[in-house]
C-alpha cells in the first residue's frame, strides 16, 4: 500500500525554506499581537486638550434681583480679606473663583487675584505661610501633579476643585505650576486628573467642570480603567444621585449640568437626547426648589420633594443660617448661568436675591469669615444676575 | 431422515438475515458502557440550573438574537457602560439562548446533560484508543470525572469547552495510536478507485489537518478555553521535539523530524484557526490578559487552589496517582506526558478553576501507563484469529443498548419536553439558591435606579426581573470598572462609608442574601435609612427611606402668604 507519508529529507541538512517560513510566521504573529496590545493601550491615551479654557458668561441683568447699591455693599463685604497666617486653601480657592485673576484691592488685607493664583499654584509661596509641617497642596506623582484633598486646611476641600477654579477663571494650560520639587505647567495637573479620573469616584463634579472647559472639541476619551467616557455619560452620572445628594446639597452637580449645557451651545458636547434629558432634569430640580422656598426668599438643605433620611446628618445643618446661605447662594449661581427654560418664576429669583443681599449685609465679620466659601458663591451669583463677574464691578478705587 | 444439525434446505431460506452490518452488533461491555453513559446523562440532567452566570449567558444570547449583532457594552450592567466587552463565548450564548427559547430551562438542562455525556463518552473513546481496553478507558473516564468532580456540574459555556477538549484528546490519541506521521501502512482493505484509495490512505491525515483547525475555529468562538487546547498541542509538539533532540542530538535532526514538523504545523494551524472570530487577534490578547483583571482577585474560583480542601485533596490524590503509576509502569514516560502534567499542574495551583481542564489532561497523560499496568495484571486472553469476536457480539446487546438509552432518557427530566409529561417543578429545575420568589415580587414592584444585589444574583435579576431592573454588578465582574468593584466590596463588607457609597450610585433598592450576607444584613437592618419591602427564606429586599418635605410656609404660590415679597430698593 502506498506510503501515506512524504519522503523525509536528509537528516543532517537544514531546511532553510522551512526555517525562514517559521521565522516569518513568528515575526508576523508577534507583530500582530504587539500591534493589538499597543492599539488597546493607545485607546487609553490622554485626549487632546485646548490651551485656553472655554469661557461661560452670565446671561441676565435684572436689577430687581439685586440693585447696584446692594451689589456694591455685598462686593465690599466679601472682598478676600484672607491675608494672615495660614489662610485655608478652601477659602483661597473660593476667593479666586469669585474674584478672578485680575481683581485688585487697595485693602492690604486682601489678596489680589494674581496673588491668590500664585498661592494655589506655587507650593513655595503656600509653604511660606503654612510652614514645612503641613503636607503641600501640590504633590508630584512622577508623571503629573496631583492636588492633595481633605488632608488638612492647607489642602483642597474637594477633588479637582483647584483645577476647576483655574478653568473657570481662564488660566491657560501653560500657566506655571511649581511644586517643592520641580516647575511645570497647569497641563501636568489636568493630565494627572485625567489619568486618575474614574466616572464613579466620590467627587467628580469639579473634574467634570474642568473637562467641559478644557477638552472641547474633544468629547470622549477612555479612562485608565478602560471605560469609554463622554460628556453624555458624565451628564448621566451627574443626574444619577438623589436630589440634594452630593456636596453642597447637590448643587455642584446641578452647576455642572448647567455648564455642560452652556458649553454645548458653543461647541457640540451632548447628544440631543442627553440635552433634552438634562434640561428636563434641571427644570424638575427648579420646581422642587421653588416648592420649598421660604416666604423670606431663601432656600435650604431640605429643598427636594423627598429627602433621603440621611439628609438630617449633613455636614451643614439644612436650616441653619449657613445652610440657607449655602443653598440660596449656590442655586442662584447656577440659575444665573442656566438657560431660561430651567429658570424659576421671576418672583422666586427676586425674593431669593433680596434675601441674600439683606442677609449678607447683616452678617458680622466673624460670620463672613466662617461662611466665606458659601458667600463666595452668593457674591458671584448676585454679580452674574447683573450680567457681570464680581471683579468687573469693582469701583476703580476700592479703598476702604 | 437426516440426523445432522444442519437446517433443512427448505428452512434455510426462512432464516433471519441481519439488516445491519455486523459492526453494529455489540457486546456486553458495550451494554455496560451504555448504562454508565445513560446514568451519567440522568445525573447531569437532574442537576438544577445554577443561580448565577448561566442566566447572563442566556440573556446575552437572547440579546444578540434580538438585535442581530454582537454585544458591545454590557446591556444589563449600566455601570459597565463604556467598558470594552470582548464576548468570547458568543457562539455558546447564542446556542444557549436558542435552546432556552425552544424549551425553557429544561432545554438548557438537556443541552448540558448531552454535552456532558458526550464529553465523557469522547474521553472514553480517546482513552480506549490509547489503551485498547474498554475497562481501562472507562476507568480513565471515571478518574477524569472524579478529579474534576467539583467542576462537572457547572452549567455554562465552559461545558462546550470541555466537549472540545475531549474531541481534541480523541484526535490526538487516534493520531498517536495509528502513528500517523511515521509512514506505517494501513491494514484496511483499499478500494479500487484511485481517488478513494488516496482518501483512504490519507484519511487519518485529513482527520487531523481538517479536524483540528475546524475544531479550533468552533472552540475559539464557543469559549476561552481554546487556550487550553493550544497548550495541549504545544506540549505534544514540544514533547516530540525533546524526543527528536534526544534521539538525534542535533538541531537538523530535530528540524527534519517529520513528526515534530507535523505537530508544529498542527499547532500553528490551530492557532491560526483561533483567529477566525469576530475580534481577530484581540480575542487571543484578551484571553491571555483576562486573568490579570484585578477584580477577579475577589472571586472564589480565581483563588489559588487550597490544598487543604476537598478539591485540593483531589489534586493531591491525582499527584499521588501519577507518582504511583509512573513508578510501576514499565512503559517509558514520554516527554509530552511530563509536559502536560507539569503545565496543567502549574496552571491549577494558582487558580482552582483550572481543575476542570487539569482532570482530563492528567488522565490522558496517565492512560498509556495505566493500560500497561492493567495489561500485566490482567492480560487479555489472545483469541485465535479465526474465531471472530462476533461470538460475544450480538444484536440483542444492540437492542438492549437502545433500550437502556431510552430508559435513561425516559427517567430523566428532559423526557417531559418530548413525552409531554408533567415537567419537574421550579424547585427542582432551579437551584435552591435562585431567588425566584424575589424576582416575582420585583416584577410587581419595579425598582427605581440601580439595584444593589449580590453579584452572583445580578444575572438572574436582570433575566427574570422587570426589564427596568438594573443590577449594580453581575457575574461579568471583569467588565465592572475597578472603582465600581471596589465600592461593591466596600458595601457588602459593611466597611465605613458603605451608605455614602450606595448614595453615590443612586441606589434605592437593596437585595441581600440572608444566609451568605448575614453580617451585611444585620448592619442594614440597624440603619434607619432602609426599610424592608420584601422578605422570604432566601432574600431580603429593602428600599430607601425618604422623608417627604412639605412646601415651606408662605410659599410664593400660596396666596395666603403672610409676608409679601420684599420690594426692591430703588437704584
Amino acid at each position: 500500500m502506498t506510503q501515506a507519508v512524504l519522503k523525509p529529507p536528509a537528516k543532517d541538512s537544514l531546511p532553510v525554506l522551512l526555517l525562514a517560513a517559521q521565522a516569518v510566521l513568528l515575526y508576523a504573529g508577534i507583530s500582530w499581537a504587539a500591534m493589538t496590545v499597543s492599539r488597546r493601550d493607545a485607546d487609553r491615551a490622554l485626549p487632546p486638550l485646548r490651551e485656553k479654557p472655554l469661557a461661560v458668561r452670565p446671561l441676565n441683568d435684572d436689577p430687581q434681583i439685586v440693585t447696584d447699591e446692594q451689589l456694591q455693599r455685598v462686593l465690599h463685604k466679601l472682598r478676600p480679606k484672607l491675608r494672615g497666617d495660614k489662610p485655608r486653601v478652601n477659602d483661597l480657592d473660593h476667593a479666586l473663583r469669585c474674584w478672578g485673576v485680575e481683581a485688585k484691592f487697595d485693602n492690604p488685607d486682601c489678596f489680589s487675584g494674581e496673588e491668590l493664583r500664585e498661592l494655589l499654584l506655587d507650593s513655595r509661596k503656600l509653604a511660606a505661610l503654612w510652614g514645612d509641617k503641613e503636607p503641600a497642596l501640590l504633590s508630584d506623582s512622577g508623571i503629573g501633579i496631583r492636588t492633595r484633598v481633605q488632608q488638612g486646611a492647607a489642602t483642597a476641600s474637594h477633588v479637582d476643585h483647584v483645577l476647576a477654579v483655574q478653568a473657570e477663571i481662564g488660566s491657560g494650560l501653560d500657566q506655571p505650576v511649581v511644586t517643592l520639587r520641580r516647575s511645570t505647567t497647569l497641563r501636568a495637573v489636568l493630565e494627572q486628573s485625567l489619568r486618575d479620573f474614574s466616572l464613579n469616584q466620590a467627587e467628580y463634579e469639579w473634574s467634570a467642570l474642568a473637562y467641559a472647559l478644557y477638552l472641547p472639541p474633544t468629547t470622549e476619551w477612555t479612562t485608565s480603567e478602560g471605560q469609554h467616557v463622554s460628556f453624555d455619560r458624565i451628564a448621566e452620572r451627574l443626574m444619577r444621585q438623589a436630589p440634594a445628594q452630593g456636596v453642597c446639597y447637590g448643587n455642584h452637580r446641578l452647576h455642572g449640568l448647567v455648564m455642560l449645557l452652556r458649553v454645548d451651545e458653543e461647541t457640540p458636547l451632548l447628544t440631543a437626547e442627553t440635552r433634552r434629558q438634562t434640561l428636563d432634569y434641571l427644570a424638575d430640580m427648579t420646581r422642587q426648589f421653588v416648592a420649598n422656598q421660604h416666604a423670606d426668599g431663601y432656600f435650604n438643605g431640605a429643598w427636594p420633594r423627598d429627602l433621603l433620611a440621611s439628609s438630617g446628618t449633613q455636614a451643614v445643618p439644612a436650616d441653619s443660617l449657613s445652610g440657607r446661605l449655602l443653598a440660596t447662594g449656590h442655586v442662584m449661581e447656577w440659575w444665573a448661568l442656566a438657560p431660561r427654560e430651567v429658570h424659576p418664576p421671576r418672583e422666586s429669583l427676586v425674593r431669593a436675591g433680596q434675601w441674600l443681599s439683606r442677609t449678607i449685609d447683616e452678617l458680622s465679620d466673624e460670620q463672613v469669615r466662617s461662611n466665606y466659601t458659601f458667600l463666595s458663591h452668593a457674591c458671584r451669583a448676585l454679580a452674574m444676575w447683573r450680567g457681570h463677574l464680581p471683579a468687573e464691578l469693582l469701583p476703580p478705587s476700592a479703598a476702604e | 431422515m437426516s440426523t445432522t444439525a444442519e437446517p433443512l434446505p427448505e428452512l434455510a431460506a426462512d432464516r433471519l438475515q441481519p439488516m445491519l452490518s455486523a459492526r453494529y452488533a455489540l457486546g456486553l461491555r458495550h451494554l455496560l458502557l451504555t448504562a454508565a453513559v445513560g446514568l451519567l446523562f440522568v445525573h447531569l440532567n437532574a442537576i438544577p440550573l445554577f443561580h448565577s452566570d448561566i442566566w447572563g449567558h442566556v440573556h446575552y444570547g437572547r440579546w444578540m438574537l434580538d438585535h442581530g449583532t454582537l454585544v458591545h457594552d454590557d446591556p444589563f450592567m449600566p455601570l459597565a457602560a463604556g467598558m470594552r466587552n470582548i464576548v468570547t463565548p458568543w457562539l455558546s450564548q447564542i446556542v444557549l439562548a436558542l435552546a432556552e427559547s425552544r424549551g425553557g430551562g429544561e432545554a438548557l438542562s438537556t443541552l448540558f446533560a448531552l454535552a456532558g455525556a458526550a464529553t465523557y463518552l469522547l474521553l472514553c473513546r480517546a482513552f480506549y484508543r490509547q489503551s485498547g481496553r474498554l475497562a481501562v478507558a472507562v476507568l480513565g473516564a471515571g478518574l477524569a470525572l472524579g478529579f474534576g468532580w467539583f467542576r462537572h456540574a457547572i452549567i455554562r459555556p465552559e461545558m462546550f469547552g470541555g466537549l472540545c477538549l475531549a474531541v481534541l484528546l480523541w484526535l490526538i490519541a487516534d493520531a498517536a495510536t495509528n502513528d500517523v506521521f511515521s509512514g506505517s501502512t494501513d491494514n484496511e482493505p483499499q478500494p479500487a478507485n484511485k481517488a478513494a484509495n488516496w482518501l483512504t490512505a490519507h484519511r487519518r491525515w485529513i482527520a487531523l489537518y481538517l479536524g483540528i483547525p475546524l475544531l479550533f475555529v468552533v472552540w475559539a468562538n464557543l469559549h476561552g478555553s481554546f487556550a487550553v487546547g493550544l497548550g495541549v498541542l504545544a506540549c505534544i509538539f514540544l514533547g516530540h521535539v525533546v524526543e527528536a533532540a534526544w534521539r538525534t542530538r542535533t538541531f537538523p535532526g530535530v528540524v527534519n523530524d517529520w513528526t515534530c514538523r507535523h505537530w508544529l504545523f498542527l499547532t500553528q494551524l490551530a492557532l491560526a484557526a483561533c483567529l477566525i472570530n469576530p475580534y481577530g487577534m484581540e480575542l487571543l490578547v484578551e484571553t491571555v490578559q483576562f486573568s490579570k483583571n484585578p477584580n477577579l482577585r475577589d472571586v472564589q474560583e480565581w483563588f489559588p487552589m487550597n490544598l487543604i480542601s476537598s478539591q485540593g485533596g483531589l489534586l493531591l490524590a491525582s499527584w499521588v496517582l501519577v507518582c504511583v503509576v509512573f513508578r510501576h509502569s514499565r512503559r517509558r514516560v514520554r516527554p509530552h506526558e511530563i509536559l502536560l502534567l507539569a503545565l496543567f499542574s502549574a496552571a491549577v495551583v494558582p487558580s482552582e478553576r483550572m481543575m476542570g481542564w487539569y482532570a482530563p489532561v492528567v488522565v490522558f497523560g496517565l492512560l498509556p501507563h495505566l493500560a500497561e499496568i492493567a495489561g500485566r495484571l490482567w492480560p487479555v486472553a489472545q483469541a485465535p484469529a479465526e474465531t471472530a469476536p462476533l461470538d460475544s457480539m450480538s444484536f440483542k446487546y444492540t437492542l438492549a443498548c437502545g433500550m437502556v438509552l431510552w430508559i435513561a432518557f425516559a427517567l430523566s427530566p428532559s423526557a417531559a419536553m418530548v413525552l409531554r409529561v408533567k415537567p419537574r417543578p421550579n424547585g427542582n429545575l432551579y437551584s435552591p439558591q435562585t431567588p425566584v420568589a424575589l424576582t416575582k415580587h420585583l416584577r410587581e414592584q419595579p425598582s427605581r435606579g440601580i439595584v444593589f444585589a449580590p453579584q452572583w444574583w445580578g444575572d438572574w435579576l436582570a433575566w427574570d426581573g422587570p426589564e427596568s431592573l438594573k443590577p449594580f454588578v453581575t457575574t461579568h465582574i471583569h467588565l465592572a470598572p475597578q472603582r465600581v468593584w471596589r465600592d461593591y466590596m466596600l458595601i457588602v463588607q459593611g466597611q465605613p462609608g458603605w451608605e455614602r457609597a450606595l448614595d453615590r450610585y443612586g441606589v434605592r433598592d437593596l437585595v441581600i442574601h440572608k444566609e451568605l450576607q448575614r453580617p451585611f444584613l444585620t448592619l442594614v437592618r440597624k440603619s434607619p435609612e432602609w426599610k424592608v419591602a420584601y422578605e422570604d427564606d432566601l432574600a431580603v429586599h429593602l428600599t430607601r427611606t425618604t422623608i417627604p418635605t412639605a412646601p415651606a410656609a408662605g410659599n410664593a404660590h400660596d396666596k395666603q402668604s403672610e409676608a409679601p415679597p420684599a420690594e426692591a430698593a430703588k437704584d
